[in-house]
């Protein structure tokens, strides 16, 4: 499939449906709610990539120079209203945040974000929200956005954008962001005309310590004790799951598998690859 | 593959296969990540199944530590394609078949293929697929042979397409095997006598091993064929496999009989309403055959309704923002809100007398 050329104009891709009831702790739906009138001064921050690059996109200025757009941002509580559900949820329970908003947020880190990721192996697109914990005061939102950036020669594409948003369900605000790329051996894909007239575009992958962006008490979700809840794990595979149909493969860590095939008496199914199944960062 | 096999992914520069940079390792290293010990024996397992400048691989490993099957990212060709040839891939490594390992043994094809027809595992005689609208593409897999005397030695498949009554175009993609005979395919009508090549309606000649060509036919109202299959070599008696892929394109049936009429301009409407309302059906209705294998088109039919809704709703303000006739061809260049590059050109021309797109590129600006 030439998705690489067509991705941008058409592929939309996401798989699986909502499902209402999945994970579900408690029955108990909630709803969440931000007033209209506060604002969220958001930090951002990107570190730069260069060590991590191979020395062909060393050479690559507009890679090695990449910074944070706006460093400081007042956002309006209605951008973060994207990531919030417009039906009652219950804890577990997944939906698509509205991109519209969410784009303006993206923007801080760079101008030009795009969700139609432009290499798209057919799972690629989408976004997702879980509800993964509330108690009376606070409600913790856990989502997961595949989007990219694109450069003046080429595409920046991150692993994923994760994290959680805090809502402080009495004032109806704000209480906690985070959107961040996750730390990994390799933790974005990287695509390059080097030659503007050549007809394909030159690939590599880099590791970049820290792109975020960030509002309020960071140490908050570590103080709260909600009253319903799943674990982080459970949410982060549930959000997986919204993506990768190859997450239902029962991936084993690579040092515990001989033991484990020893156990069960199976041989051993291994992909030796540049770029982890689990994201977009190759 | 969760009953069969205990599966990981690893990454190669886990196993230091990718040529890092000491200063990237050191970066990731002061990160908390640690290469895996290569002198445990499953990394040596792993490392001693990769092949030769591949970037990828997949591996299977028995307990023992031996490899079972190797299939390179980039040698997933016929018959290991697809999510089908990957489950082959893994079926022939617990067969104990040693998929991809096998490239240093001689492989005696005559008498393999010939056991394989005695046994009854491949059929060269009485092979018939009949096409209908509900089962329009079927495969047929065999074996030709090279003629044993001055006549000639075809295998004969029988086509049926008499469900086709508006016609279509009969597409014959065939793949010939690994054994050093090439292969020729020719068509013939099905009260065709002599079947000789002259005599065919449509052919192809001299297929190398292990490549493919298509055979394409069309026709005005469906009929009988006869698909001959026969090896090349001025050596008789040889044999080889074949895999041919028989299916019916419609001319007049999936495609709206309205559309036959439909001006360049009208297409391009067609096509940009579809994609502002997901339409997935529609939007390849309007593609060349080609563009329709080339450009995978999934507009989030399994999404949830809303979530489509939301899409529906972006691209709703999508515009075509130029449009102009090159010499034969209709060009136009669309904007696709939040899409980067927002620009897309999209390339047109008629295919047996239709407006058909057979190009989608971004714009780049730059």
């Amino acid at each position: 499939m030439k998705t690489l050329t067509v991705a941008v104009l058409m592929v939309i891709i996401v798989s699986g449906q909502l499902n209402a009831d999945n994970h579900s702790a408690a029955n108990n739906k909630i709803t969440l709610h931000l007033d209209d009138i506060s604002e969220v001064l958001v930090k951002g921050y990107i570190a730069p990539v260069e060590e991590s690059l191979s020395d062909t996109f060393k050479q690559w200025d507009e890679l090695v120079n990449l910074r944070v757009a706006e460093p400081e941002k007042q956002h309006p509580a209605s951008v973060f209203q994207a990531f919030l559900p417009k039906n009652p949820v219950s804890v577990g329970e997944l939906w698509v945040p509205d991109m519209t908003g969410i784009v303006t947020l993206l923007k801080q880190l760079h101008p030009n974000p795009n969700f139609f990721l432009h290499i798209n192996a057919g799972d690629s697109f989408g976004l997702w929200a879980c509800l993964r914990a509330y108690n009376d005061q606070y409600a913790d939102i856990v989502f997961r956005i595949h989007a990219e950036f694109k450069l003046q020669d080429g595409w920046f594409t991150p692993s994923q954008f994760t994290g959680h948003l805090v809502i402080d369900r009495i004032e109806e605000k704000v209480a906690s962001f985070e959107m961040y790329v996750p730390k990994g051996i390799i933790n974005f894909d990287i695509n390059w005309k080097m030659d503007k007239n050549a007809p394909h575009h030159i690939t590599g992958t880099g590791f970049c310590p820290k792109m975020e962006l960030r509002a309020g008490a960071e140490d908050l979700l570590e103080r709260i004790e909600f009253t319903e809840s799943i674990s982080q794990e459970e949410a982060e595979r549930a959000l997986v799951l919204r993506f990768y149909k190859s997450q239902e493969i029962n991936w084993v860590p690579l040092a515990e598998v001989l033991e484990k095939a020893q156990a069960e008496q199976k041989p051993i199914h291994v992909i030796s690859i540049d770029g982890p199944l689990t994201d977009e960062s190759c | 593959m969760n009953e069969n096999f205990i599966n990981v992914w690893v990454l190669n520069s886990q196993l230091e296969r990718s040529p890092y940079t000491k200063t990237a390792i050191a970066l990731r290293r002061k990160y908390g990540f640690k290469p895996f010990d290569k002198t445990r024996p499953l990394a040596q397992a792993i490392m001693k199944g990769w092949k030769k400048f591949s970037p990828a691989d997949s591996l299977v490993i028995s307990l023992d530590l031996e490899l079972m099957g190797r299939l390179p990212v980039n040698e997933r060709h016929a018959p290991y394609n697809g999510a089908k040839g990957y489950r082959l891939f893994l079926q022939e490594s617990l067969d104990g078949k040693l998929p991809g390992l096998r490239e240093d043994i001689p492989i005696h094809w005559d008498t393999l293929l010939e056991t394989a027809v005695e046994s009854g595992a491949m059929v060269d005689e009485g092979l018939r697929v009949v096409l209908t609208d509900e089962h329009s593409e079927q495969e047929v897999l065999s074996v030709l042979r090279t003629s044993e005397t001055d006549a000639q030695n075809y295998t004969i498949v029988e086509i049926d397409t008499t469900a086709f009554t508006d016609g279509g175009v009969l597409v014959i993609d065939v793949w010939v095997g690994e054994a050093e005979v090439s292969g020729s395919f020719d068509l013939f009508a099905a009260d065709t006598t002599e079947l000789v090549s002259g005599n065919a309606l449509a052919s192809v000649k001299d297929i190398p091993t292990n490549q493919r060509e298509v055979v394409e036919y069309p026709f005005e109202q469906g009929q009988v064929f006869k698909l001959g299959a026969i090896g090349n070599t001025s050596e008789n008696g040889k044999i080889n496999g074949f895999l041919a892929k028989i299916s019916v394109q419609l001319l007049q049936g999936k495609v709206p009989p309205a559309d036959l009429g439909q001006s360049a301009e009208d297409v391009m409407n067609t096509f940009v309403e579809a994609f502002k309302n997901l339409d997935a059906e529609t939007m390849l209705s309007t593609l060349t055959e080609d563009a329709r294998e080339t450009f995978g088109i999934n507009l989030a039919e399994d999404a949830p309704e809303h979530m489509r809704a939301q899409m529906s709703q972006m691209l709703s303000s999508m515009e075509v923002l130029s449009s102009e006739y090159m010499g034969d061809e209709f060009h136009f260049v669309l904007k696709v809100p939040i899409a980067q590059p927002p620009e897309a050109s999209v390339k047109m021309r008629k295919v047996e007398g239709i407006w058909r797109i057979y190009d989608m590129m971004p714009s780049d600006s730059d």
